[in-house]
């Protein structure tokens, strides 16, 4: 909500200050300012010019050649192609050094050979309007004086302030309300000023008639009859106003209604009285499929829910919303009916979201508008439009209103509930300052209680003691408010499996070099579909920010591959990520999910090799994640989902139920995130894995006695998996075997094609002695010969 | 000369000489020198021909014994210029071997630390779900279809009736009075949506950590005080508070929480100028939302607040820019 110094000072005197002395009380009463903007620091060397003559340009049709009269300035030369330029008017001129709206710079210059010493402005150019056809002419102010600045002209020199108003805050919609805090903070007081029309002698019932039939809908219906109006736009200084605070200039009526509406908050409407037929406003419901044409030529169907304001034929408006086409304020207008009303905030509301037809009217209107401000609105729209467009306005208005509504409303305040919800006690007499500060009026009902009627601009905020307390706080202070610690009892401490496992497997992630990341979980319809989904089992965004974020994941694993694409793309080469994210299968399904993957190349060291990312850094994590979990029936599957390469995807389930899934990530998928690297992962599903994971392990007693080391390499078959070898060997190692390590994996010329080495170290102990040699060589023994019958495994 | 005496000066000179022997280059002099070919001992060696039969047996085993005790000495020093040769001074400028870990994420990192400092004020940790019903998300935090502020939530809404992404994690707030009998404490850690433009400071997916206190005594100066407790533990002693009047359905009175800016007041870019950064809403909880859980306004009390995840991370951190959160681009992830 913008509104200006200037403006303000017509409705509260503040002489001495400026408006960065007040913001940090205005903040705490609860009205922040998102900006301060003084459009007279932006633009700068625009003056007042008098064309005194026009020639044409020599060489161009379509320019023309002025003589400007600046004053003491002298007489500048400026060449324009504004086709509304005339002589003898005064203009706003930008001279050589000039700067205008948005930045833009003036200078000297040449055109088609001609020297332009200037330019003159538009409105648009000087900040005030977003469009402007043609230069601003000033023939309608009442002497200018050639060679003065602009700025006052076009209240360049007012300084713009623009508010945020929470929504319960209707009363801050307007110059007035926002006066009547800044009056509150500044301690001063705030100005009625004094509202003067001149009726005529015809009175308004003879002009129109009211017939309310939805006293629910609407609370009060007043209109007023200005009659002989000639229609034109407003005068040059009320434009810029309504420029400065980002309205548009229409006409002198319509600016007027907005205008008022701007200065009290509530909306008005002016209807050509001769488009309405029998001379009679109804406020009816309207009828099923009863159609309505805006005023921006928009049709609806309208339905009972809807209120209009009709005439006896027809529509003529989507009551507090937007008017109708057909009684639109015209050039031809000479008759204007001025509603100012009070509609039901929820009838608006619905009625305007329900046609998206979200208007400055229907804006404050379902905020909930002020019962009073309909006369004195009705009163000042009236003045002005009488004042500009020099129309008679008839006498008295015609008024219809719902007399069981009571707009002043009387709450009751228990003095303790002010403490116990403050923390803080305010005795009886410095509670009825506070209210009798903000007009209310006050009475004690019992001892401790009192009573409060709440002034009619705060009717849809304050209904509940609740918010009574919170006006007594807002204006206590609530920096004044005593900070303090909750009395808490204490109570039983819980331990939560799932924060136990994820401190677990996170562990194993990161010793193992990976990353965290965060991301989105919206993804495009083509990636639902890539990952093996059907889109239309998948939750969707129906009013989604952009098509890539139209999906919720199924597959929390895929986000990853695009923070791992961003990080091939810029140069990292070894990359490896997790998250703790979910994955949203169904609308009813909502899973947490660990995923992780790896891809690119481990570069070399001094300490090791390079080599590239993959299965082995994929099962370190998973391998280290399963070891978390209780020993059992653990099983490991192929998987057959179309998110791993053929053969290389992995299940693991206990109890039937899947708790993780490893493999290589398909080509297809890899190659639409342009990564080149195979790229291993998995993911786990964190529910049912938290709930497996164990706590702590038992103690195993160890020896006290030497170990035996001994090392065994085997040939076998390429195709035989060491693990299959290691497990023989254990398992006839027996009880004396502490430890079977694979040290080494060879194949290479030395070996005959299709075989390979492999060399265990083995540790032998016992629990009881000191071990011979005779008693391992006969282990030893068994194990080559074991070796050799399962497996045809030579010794090396 | 005699020959013992001889023998007894080479002994002496070979002792010092060996034990002067600090490098590999050295003992190999010394080793040529003493049992070389030009030694005094192969010089002693060519005397014995000349010798007597009994002179000669003599003095053979003194040659030998000689011989052999320096070959011993020899062999010692060995050993020991090889053992200090082993122990050569590691290269300071190299990394430490072992994989270099990993790194949680900042917002992580931020959320784990004001997890922490509400679990140890008593606060339990609490979780919804994200597609949330609108009723969870708005009827019962007395945000109706009815009033302007519904509007003002930038909901994303879901193809299922009446759910969507919830825009906050008020909802869990819900779920748990609805749960659990007050006295309840509890911080509700979550992702949230916004249909709200993508720049420098706005992402359509952020996180908020709510703090819900519900008990019979809670007051607006707990608030205050359960705030700045949490925020002078986050970022340190100097920390002060302010708090202004604002507007929250769910809240009533409500507030906006700003906390001082690390420029100390003078005024910086991070706070343009005013001193202040905006972190959060709180307020007390509306009498409405009690009624929508059935905890009776007139016995119990409660305070809630919620800051913005990113936002902490990005003033803990200097982080300019919401987005990098989600780029995770391993340069910063490795940084802080």
């Amino acid at each position: 909500m913008k509104v200006t110094w200037k403006w303000l000072n017509e409705f509260v005197d503040l002489k001495g200050l400026d408006i960065e002395s007040l913001e940090g009380r205005l903040a705490s009463q609860g009205l922040h300012i998102e900006e301060i903007f003084r459009p007279g620091e932006e633009i700068r060397d625009v003056y007042i010019g008098y064309i005194t003559k026009i020639e044409p340009h020599p060489d161009a049709d379509r320019l023309k050649v002025c003589s400007v009269n600046m004053g003491e300035r002298g007489v500048l030369q400026i060449v324009t192609a504004a086709l509304n330029v005339q002589a003898d008017v005064y203009v706003p001129v930008a001279v050589h050094g000039a700067v205008l709206s948005g930045g833009l710079k003036i200078k000297r210059t040449k055109l088609r050979g001609v020297v332009s010493e200037g330019m003159f402005c538009s409105l648009q150019e000087l900040g005030l309007a977003e469009h402007s056809d043609g230069i601003c002419l000033m023939t309608d102010l009442p002497e200018p004086v050639a060679g003065d600045p602009a700025h006052p002209y076009f209240s360049l020199d007012d300084t713009v302030i623009d508010f945020e108003i929470t929504s319960n805050r209707a009363d801050c919609l307007s110059v007035y309300g926002i006066a009547r805090e800044v009056a509150m903070a500044a301690g001063r007081s705030l100005i009625k000023p004094l509202i003067e029309v001149r009726e005529s002698d015809i009175p308004v019932e003879r002009c129109i008639d009211v017939e309310l039939r939805e006293k629910e809908k609407c609370l009060r219906y007043t209109a007023r009859v200005i009659q002989g109006v000639t229609v034109k736009p407003s005068p040059l200084k009320i434009r810029a106003r309504l420029g400065l605070v980002g309205l548009r200039g229409i006409n002198n009526i319509v600016d007027a209604t907005n205008y008022v509406m701007w200065e009290y908050g509530l909306p008005l409407h002016g209807f050509d009285r001769n488009e309405i037929r029998g001379e009679k406003i109804i406020v009816r419901t309207a009828g099923s499929e009863e159609s309505f044409v805006t005023l921006a030529g928009q049709q609806l169907k309208l339905s009972p829910d809807d209120l209009v304001i009709a005439d006896t034929k027809q529509g003529i408006a989507l009551a507090g919303v937007i008017g109708g086409g057909n009684s639109e304020i015209s050039e031809q207008t000479k008759d204007v009916v001025l509603e100012a009303a009070l509609f039901d905030p929820v009838s608006i509301r619905m009625t305007a979201k329900k046609h998206n037809q979200k208007t400055d009217s229907s804006y404050r209107f379902e905020r909930g508008m002020d019962f009073d401000l309909a006369s004195v609105s009705s009163l000042r729209a009236a003045e002005l439009i009488a004042q500009w467009s020099g129309g008679s306005v008839c006498k008295g208005v015609a008024e219809r209103r719902n007399e069981a509504f009571q707009p002043h409303r009387i709450v009751p305040l228990r003095l303790s509930q002010v403490s116990r919800h403050l923390g803080v006690s305010l005795n009886e007499e410095e509670v009825r300052d506070i209210f009798a500060r903000l007009e209310y009026h006050v009475e004690k009902k019992t001892e401790g209680t009192l009573l409060l009627t709440v002034p009619s601009n705060r009717y849809w905020d304050i209904s509940r003691e609740i918010d009574l307390i919170e006006e007594v706080a807002r204006f206590y202070g609530y920096d004044k408010i005593p900070e303090s610690l909750p009395q808490m009892t204490m109570k039983k401490g819980r331990s939560d499996k799932k924060s136990l496992f994820k401190e677990k497997a996170e562990k194993h992630l990161l010793s193992n070099g990976f990353y965290e990341v965060y991301l989105y979980p919206l993804i495009s319809e083509e990636l639902v579909k890539k990952s093996g989904y059907e889109p239309g089992q998948v939750p969707r965004v129906t009013n989604p920010l952009n098509r890539e974020m139209e999906y919720m994941t199924p597959e929390p694993l895929l986000g990853l591959l695009k923070a791992a694409e961003l990080n091939m793309k810029r140069g990292m080469k070894e990359i490896r990520l997790y998250e703790w994210g979910k994955g949203y299968p169904s609308p009813d399904c909502e899973e947490e999910i660990l995923s992780f993957l790896c891809t690119g190349d481990a570069p070399k060291t001094v300490f090791s090799q390079g080599y590239e990312l993959g299965f082995y850094d994929t099962k370190a994590v998973f391998e280290g994640l399963l070891g978390e979990l209780l020993p059992g029936n653990i099983e490991k599957r192929a998987s057959r989902r179309s998110l791993w390469a053929p053969e290389t995807g992995f299940v693991y389930l206990i109890n039937n139920e899947k708790i993780f899934e490893t493999g290589r990530l398909r080509d297809e998928l890899t190659g639409f995130f342009d990564l080149r690297h195979d790229v291993w992962g998995g993911y786990g599903h964190v529910g049912i894995l938290a709930s497996q994971v164990r706590a702590g392990r038992s103690f195993v007693p160890f020896s006290i006695y030497p170990p035996v080391y001994y090392d065994l390499a085997f040939v076998t078959d390429s195709a035989l998996p060491a693990g299959a070898l290691a497990e023989e060997i254990i398992s006839e190692g027996g009880s004396l075997l502490e430890n079977c390590r694979l040290f080494d994996l060879y194949e290479g010329k030395t070996l005959p094609r299709g075989k390979k080495s492999l060399a265990f170290a083995l540790t032998f102990r016992s629990q009881e002695r000191t071990l011979t040699e005779k008693e391992i060589d006969a282990i030893i023994q068994r194990i080559i010969n074991r070796a050799k019958k399962k497996f045809q495994a030579e010794l090396r | 000369m005699k020959a013992k005496e001889i023998i007894k000066n080479i002994i002496d000179d070979f002792d010092r000489s060996c034990a002067a022997v600090t490098s590999s280059e050295e003992w190999n002099e010394v080793r040529v020198r003493f049992l070389g070919k030009k030694s005094a001992v192969t010089a002693l060696m060519k005397q014995l021909k000349e010798a007597s039969p009994e002179e000669k047996k003599a003095l053979g085993k003194a040659i030998n014994d000689t011989k052999a005790y320096m070959e011993r000495c020899l062999e010692e020093k060995k050993k020991e210029a090889g053992r200090d040769e082993q122990k050569k001074l590691p290269d300071w400028s190299l990394p430490g071997r072992g994989q270099i870990p990993g790194k949680v994420h900042p917002l992580t990192t931020v959320r784990c630390q004001m997890e922490d400092i509400f679990i140890r004020m008593g606060f339990d940790i609490k979780q919804g779900p994200e597609m949330e019903t609108a009723w969870h998300c708005f009827d019962a935090l007395n945000i109706p279809e009815t009033h302007p502020s519904r509007d003002e939530q930038d909901t994303f809404y879901l193809n299922k009736k009446n759910m969507v992404l919830r825009t906050h994690t008020s909802p869990v707030q819900i779920r748990t009075m609805l749960e659990q009998k007050p006295p309840i404490y509890m911080i509700a850690p979550g992702r949230v949506y916004r249909n709200d433009v993508l720049d420098a400071s706005h992402s359509p997916v952020f996180h908020q950590v709510e703090a819900l206190a519900v008990d019979e005594k809670i007051t607006f100066g707990d608030l205050k005080g359960v705030i700045y407790a949490f925020l002078t533990e986050l970022f340190g002693p100097q920390v002060k508070t302010r708090f202004d009047n604002s507007f929250f359905p769910f809240t009533e009175p409500s507030a906006e929480v700003y906390m001082s800016c690390f420029c100390g007041g003078k005024g910086c870019s991070v706070c343009k100028g005013s001193g202040w950064l905006e972190i959060g809403g709180a307020g007390m909880v509306d009498p409405e939302v009690f009624r929508a859980v059935n905890i009776d306004p007139e016995r119990w009390s409660g305070f809630a607040f919620g800051f913005g995840l990113e936002r902490m991370a990005m003033l803990m951190y200097g982080v300019p820019d919401i987005r990098y959160f989600y780029e995770n681009d391993l340069r910063m992830l490795k940084t802080i």
